[in-house]
């Protein structure tokens, strides 16, 4: 028996994983004096998220700063509010019209962020994994596939575009637009034997990857807080409105889509043939 | 000062990693010089913080100019500071490593950028306030783990990795249903408002929550049945890689389990059982981890690899940290703090001279450190200070560690007394694979052929860190008391939860 066969401790992972297991179905069969928070938990104005959706945080931040007890908003959520409507209320504390959006990347952008990192350095990790190998070239395209993505490619880039630039009206954004582009980068890459450096992405890469923490810590310095709103918000509903989302939405799909090529190319071709 | 800077602790190493990946030709020159200026950088704004909250008590640093709980903030506490200022110097020393020994020419931009994010996402965990927050970056530092674990390219470290993916992204959902439970039931994910109304939540709830969120730091914990990646990963990993995950990893993730389980969900007062469920959380950490001190003992004892040697007794020490903490109490809490600071200085040590001990030689097991005082002088005497530092004798922080572990238990009788068996148990089979390394140093080596054409080249950055570790591990013997006023300040933070969320929610109460 080798030193690293270690049967006794597989034993002991199963039976922890079993015994998690039951775990996990414990809170099913709670009896009744389990949750006790005092209002109807469903109620969404039990939660923080509340105040994102009427777009109301620093209203109920001042209120709650007079008092000195910032645990108490529930109490006031509901105080009554002005309306917010569409393409008529302008210079909210954001201007996205679509509410997710607004979360994603202002009230909670920092996480955004960070899963922008974690795209970046898995993809890193591949290119590292993968270095060093050599890859059997394709096939040449044949005629289905050189007209199958003759036809196609217009239409992909523009709905691309239309992702990206109406990230903060309707549902997508940047990493939806950012997937198409790479599936553009993939079309091409089988359809036209059509090679590009991944020197080249790279640079796109890292380059709007810096623009967009760039931007976010500029309002460290204009604002006084990370990530903080410096550009007009504009009018709801309008498509030139909350412009730092949209260009911050921009930039991501430009990265994302420059990164999952980078990892396609990577997986097709290998680093070794990037001439 | 602008408390709101703090987040440059985070977002510099995001630039930075950003800016050394570029591939262009002025940023491949001097990559090199960008990476060290960061860290740096890190450093010493960091002792700036420290200096600050040393005035004015806890920070809190507000992100989007929205305020908590609506908003994700940062807390840098004197604890928080003080443990990330101990971890950036670790950092430093494997990253000067790293630099100055040109042997992953190729990857080394890629590599350095990798590690830029690492910095980031440690220090992003220690100081965040925000659950949600801690996860994203939590999966960052796993992700590259997994990457610097890899680096090697060969079947061992790539195994290792493979292994470690696996169980880390079983954590990583096990994280990731604890967060959508606590949404769930207390609509926020704000850690301060979280303490706040935790007690109000049942005991199943609570139990539930503890398990998961324990379940997702085990894997870099090192606890015995998720500990199955480091046999290979630290055998097959380079130096540096090495000195990462001994001195950084699993001590970000002691850091999650302290802020966690003290701070947050209050630990000490949920150790008791209710009526309609009749389980003792105490009892049964203890348990699990006292197995994993025998368990990973033994597989140190019979080892015979170096470095998975090194590896297990390592995993033995986190787990015997975890059980004073599981005590619950002051003491307990102080004595973990005494074994967490003699492993951060002289875990990464043992690692170094090992390595440069063993260099040269085919096979990494303990014959190769045969008639080592002769030819590694310096880092023989390195690593004999180190392993005496490590196992505890008398006036090392290890020492006064395990003498509060005793403390601890046996101070009030009752049947947790009976788990200090594991300690003693551990503490026997921990000097004697220890002194049998020792012992094998002044052995003299029938097999070795004398060659003296190889030149026997003292690497300088090896030099110069060792000697920055040993220096303060001689600081440390000297003067016991530097660390006394500092781990009072500590157990007093960690305990009062009370102030944790007047710093954040009610500025009103102070």
């Amino acid at each position: 028996m080798k030193e690293t066969d270690f049967n006794v401790g597989k034993f002991f992972a199963f039976l922890f994983l079993f015994i998690i297991f039951i775990f996990m179905l414990f809170p099913l069969f709670e009896q009744g004096n389990g949750l006790k928070i005092e209002k109807e938990i469903k109620d969404l104005r039990n939660r923080v998220s509340f105040a994102y959706s009427t777009k109301s945080v620093t209203d109920i931040t001042k209120t709650l700063k007079e008092s000195g007890d910032y645990s108490k908003y529930r109490e006031i959520y509901n105080q009554e509010r002005n309306d917010i409507r569409f393409k008529e209320s302008a210079n909210l504390e954001n201007g996205s019209a679509n509410i997710v959006t607004s979360i994603v990347l202002d009230y909670r952008g920092f996480d955004t962020l960070g899963e922008l990192i974690v795209l970046f350095i898995s993809i890193i990790g591949l290119t590292i994994i993968l270095s060093n190998l050599n890859f059997v070239p394709f096939n040449p395209p044949t005629f289905l596939q050189k007209t199958g993505v003759l036809f196609l490619t217009p239409f992909i880039m523009l709905t691309s575009i239309y992702i990206s630039l109406h990230g903060h009206l309707t549902p997508g954004g940047g990493f939806p637009a950012g997937s198409i582009i790479a599936t553009l980068s993939l079309f091409l890459m089988i359809g036209y034997k059509f090679s590009y450096k991944l020197k080249f992405l790279n640079f796109i890469e890292s380059t709007s990857g810096f623009l967009v923490f760039f931007l976010a810590l500029l309002g460290l310095f204009i604002t006084g807080s990370f990530l903080g709103n410096y550009l007009p918000t504009g009018i709801v509903g309008k498509l030139f409105s909350s412009y730092l989302i949209l260009i911050l939405y921009s930039l991501v799909s430009i990265k994302v889509g420059a990164e999952l090529s980078v990892a396609i190319k990577t997986l097709y071709d290998g680093e070794n043939n990037d001439r | 000062m602008n408390y709101n800077t703090t987040v440059l602790l985070i977002i510099i190493p995001i630039l930075s990693s950003f800016l050394v990946y570029m591939p262009v030709g002025l940023i491949k020159k001097s990559f090199k010089i960008i990476f060290l200026a960061t860290i740096l950088f890190n450093l010493l704004f960091s002792l700036k913080i420290f200096s600050v909250v040393l005035k004015y008590g806890n920070l809190i640093t507000i992100i989007g100019n929205y305020h908590p709980p609506f908003g994700i903030n940062l807390v840098s506490s004197f604890f928080s500071i003080l443990f990330l200022i101990a971890l950036y110097i670790v950092f430093l020393i494997s990253a000067i490593i790293f630099i100055f020994k040109n042997d992953t020419k190729n990857n080394q931009q890629k590599i350095s950028s990798v590690l830029l994010l690492y910095l980031a996402s440690f220090s992003e965990i220690i100081l965040t306030g925000d659950l949600f927050n801690l996860f994203v970056f939590f999966e960052i530092f796993s992700i590259s783990n997994i990457i610097i674990i890899s680096l090697k390219n060969e079947k061992f470290s790539l195994k290792g990795s493979i292994k470690y993916l696996l169980i880390s992204s079983i954590g990583s959902a096990l994280l990731l249903f604890a967060i959508g439970y606590i949404y769930a039931i207390l609509g926020t994910l704000n850690l301060a408002e979280i303490a706040l109304n935790f007690e109000k939540i049942s005991f199943f709830s609570k139990c539930f929550i503890i398990f998961f969120l324990m379940g997702s730091i085990l894997s870099e914990l090192e606890v015995f049945p998720f500990n199955l990646w480091i046999s290979d990963s630290y055998a097959g990993a380079k130096n540096f890689v090495n000195i990462l995950l001994s001195g950084i990893s699993c001590v970000v993730s002691l850091y999650i389990f302290i802020r966690m389980f003290f701070t947050i969900f209050n630990y000490p007062s949920i150790s008791l059982y209710s009526y309609n469920f009749p389980l003792d959380i105490k009892l049964l950490l203890l348990t699990f981890f006292s197995l994993s001190i025998i368990v990973n003992q033994l597989v140190a004892l019979t080892s015979k690899n170096i470095k998975r040697i090194l590896a297990f007794s390592s995993a033995a020490t986190i787990s015997t940290i975890l059980f004073a903490l599981t005590s619950g109490t002051k003491s307990g809490f102080s004595s973990a703090i005494l074994l967490i600071i003699s492993t951060i200085i002289s875990k990464p040590l043992l690692f170094l001279s090992s390595h440069q001990i063993t260099k040269g030689k085919m096979e990494k097991n303990l014959d190769s450190f045969k008639n080592g005082i002769n030819r590694k002088r310096y880092f023989s005497i390195l690593f004999i200070v180190s392993a005496i530092f490590f196992t505890g004798f008398p006036l090392t922080p290890a020492f006064f560690g395990k003498l509060m572990l005793f403390y601890t238990y046996a101070s009030k009788l009752n049947y947790y007394t009976y788990f200090i068996i594991v300690i003693i148990f551990s503490i026997t089979v921990e000097f004697f694979y220890y002194f049998r390394m020792i012992h094998k140093l002044f052995i003299k080596d029938e097999t070795e052929r004398e060659n003296k054409n190889i030149k026997n080249n003292l690497s300088i950055s090896y030099f110069v860190s060792g000697l920055t570790m040993i220096s303060i591990l001689i600081i440390f013997f000297i003067f016991p008391n530097i660390y006394e006023k500092v781990i009072t300040k500590m157990s007093e933070e960690i305990f009062n939860q009370k102030e944790y969320i007047q710093t954040i929610l009610k500025l009103g109460e102070k």
